[in-house]
């Protein structure tokens, strides 16, 4: 137990922080209208800030699995025995920059091509026979390697043809620059706007609330004791936008996931349970930050002395 | 020692406005003072410069003995923890009941809980309006709402109150009332400085009076009238 001092100084910070915490919550419910509609724009401003957020999450995926895609594939000559088609893989394995060599059947290849239609198209309904023909997939170390990887392999006896897509690749690798950066700078740019937003929305609540900081200030209360109830109202407004925004657009992506890969298979979204927790975390660290920030800028110009 | 005193006092806002010129004034602990002029003369400025609204541009004003520094956020509140400040427009908070108006002051400044609620229902039985603590100040008269404006004001026991226009949105019985408050805590020892245009007050009463005119005290009688005699 310290001096009574101590106590005493203990005892009127409890004092002052409970008051804080009560007056920032009776506000926020005592002014109804005006807390639902800072709540509802906040709510707004977040929700399309998340909704980037996602959007770019999904860009990344889309960027990276393009870059997985980055590979060269050589076509095999018709009737090559499997020690041939060892050797010719080894050749490739040789060359410089190839991490990985894998060869495909011509079996395999086809129940790719099925499995990439949704299975829902029996390509042996449409041909007879299987048209397809044996390849090795050639994995570069660097994306850039690939040309130089290509013009070798296609001097391999036993390669009939090499699909590198060199002009694709390049594209693909600045494309995926490209989005990254596009991405990044649009959420930024959305984050900006969100805060801009946010402040502006509770300017207007403090604006509306003048005379309770004239008459706070009047009666002798300290400049952080004024400061501390509209805090907390702030972080209850951004607070509650921020769980509103979470639950709202964790449930709407959720569900554009779910339908949009079962319509389209072939699209890999990143899953909801795996995009949401940055989302969260996000929305509610912006909603709790700024609401409170905000606030206390807003309050700091109506406490100033002339 | 006098309880406040303004030392070659003169204020010009952003504005070019001259509110006061070199204005000194004493006054006493217990006194009642009225502070009487035209609109625009300073008589506001004045207050406001007692409770730390406004600083002066130059000159020294003291309360308690001691100069005002607005400089520190603790000053300014310590400053006005020990005054009571009573407005015409009453600024009370329209949501929130008479007690909760009044507690108010007590609340901010940290006052422990358990002695709110005796202190808040002395002023208002101080003030007449012990019956009317549950009310929401649009439920009450004019007077009462003034009423209200002044037990806050008293609540923090303050040795100073400073009463700007009371009287001024108020029919002529309910400014007597008021003044009949305002008196009776004059009465209790506490300090009074009250600006009216209330000529009839100001003749009945016959307190001390100070008159500004262009920002400037142009008298100062112990026991005057709202015009000079020699007008």
């Amino acid at each position: 137990m310290g001096p009574p001092q101590t106590r005493r100084r203990w005892h009127a910070t409890a004092v002052s922080l409970a008051f804080a915490a009560r007056e920032g919550a009776t506000s926020f419910c005592r002014n109804g209208l005006m807390s639902v509609a800072a709540v509802l724009m906040i709510f707004v401003t977040l929700l399309a800030f998340g909704a980037a957020i996602l959007v770019l999450q999904n860009l990344h995926r889309v960027a990276a699995a393009a870059e997985e895609q980055v590979l060269a594939v050589a076509y095999l000559r018709d009737g090559l025995n499997t020690r041939q088609r060892t050797n010719l893989a080894n050749r490739l394995r040789g060359v410089d920059g190839v991490a990985t060599v894998r060869f495909v059947s011509r079996a395999e290849a086809l129940r790719r091509l099925e499995q990439s239609l949704g299975g829902r198209v029996n390509v042996r309904d449409v041909v007879r026979a299987n048209p397809l023909p044996d390849s090795m997939e050639i994995h570069p170390e660097r994306p850039g390697d690939l040309p130089a990887i290509a013009e070798a392999a296609r001097a391999v006896a036993g390669v009939a043809d090499v699909v590198a897509g060199e002009e694709i690749t390049g594209r693909i690798d600045a494309a995926a620059r490209f989005v990254r950066l596009a991405g990044g700078v649009a959420a930024a740019v959305l984050a900006l706007v969100a805060i801009i937003v946010i402040l502006n929305t509770l300017r207007l609540t403090i604006v509306a609330r003048r005379t309770d900081i004239e008459i706070m200030r009047l009666v002798g209360a300290t400049a952080s004791f004024v400061r501390r109830p509209f805090f907390v109202e702030g972080m209850i407004q951004g607070g509650v936008a921020a769980m509103a925004a979470v639950v709202s657009l964790g449930a709407a992506y959720w569900l554009f996931v779910t339908r949009a890969t079962a319509a389209w298979p072939f699209l890999r979204l990143v899953p909801a349970a795996e995009a949401m927790p940055v989302v969260a975390i996000a929305l509610v660290v912006v909603g709790l930050a700024v609401g409170a920030l905000g606030t206390a800028i807003s309050v700091a110009r109506f406490l100033r002395t002339r | 020692m006098p309880m406040i005193e303004l030392e070659s006092v003169s204020k010009r806002y952003a504005t070019g406005i001259q509110a006061l010129n070199d204005v000194t004034l004493s006054v006493e602990d217990g006194e009642f003072v009225f502070v009487v002029g035209p609109t625009g003369t300073g008589k506001s400025t004045l207050l406001r410069l007692l409770y730390a609204e406004e600083l002066p541009t130059s000159g020294v004003v003291r309360v308690h003995g001691r100069p005002v520094d607005a400089r520190h956020d603790h000053d300014v509140s310590a400053l006005r923890r020990s005054l009571g400040v009573v407005f015409q427009d009453f600024k009370l908070l329209p949501d929130r009941t008479v007690f909760d108006n009044v507690a108010f002051a007590l609340r901010v400044i940290g006052s422990p809980p358990e002695w709110i609620p005796a202190q808040v229902r002395q002023a208002l039985e101080q003030v007449g309006l012990a019956d009317c603590e549950r009310a929401l100040p649009r439920q009450l008269s004019g007077g009462q709402q003034q009423k209200v404006s002044i037990a806050r004001a008293i609540v923090n026991r303050p040795r100073i109150v400073l009463a700007d226009e009371p009287t001024g949105n108020l029919d002529p019985d309910t400014s007597w009332d008021i003044m009949k408050v305002l008196s009776r805590i004059n009465l209790h020892g506490t300090t009074l400085i009250v600006t009216t245009h209330n000529k009839t007050i100001v003749d009945v009463l016959r307190r001390r009076v100070v008159e500004l005119a262009g920002g400037q005290i142009v008298r100062d009688e112990r026991r005057g009238r709202y015009a000079s005699d020699l007008n």
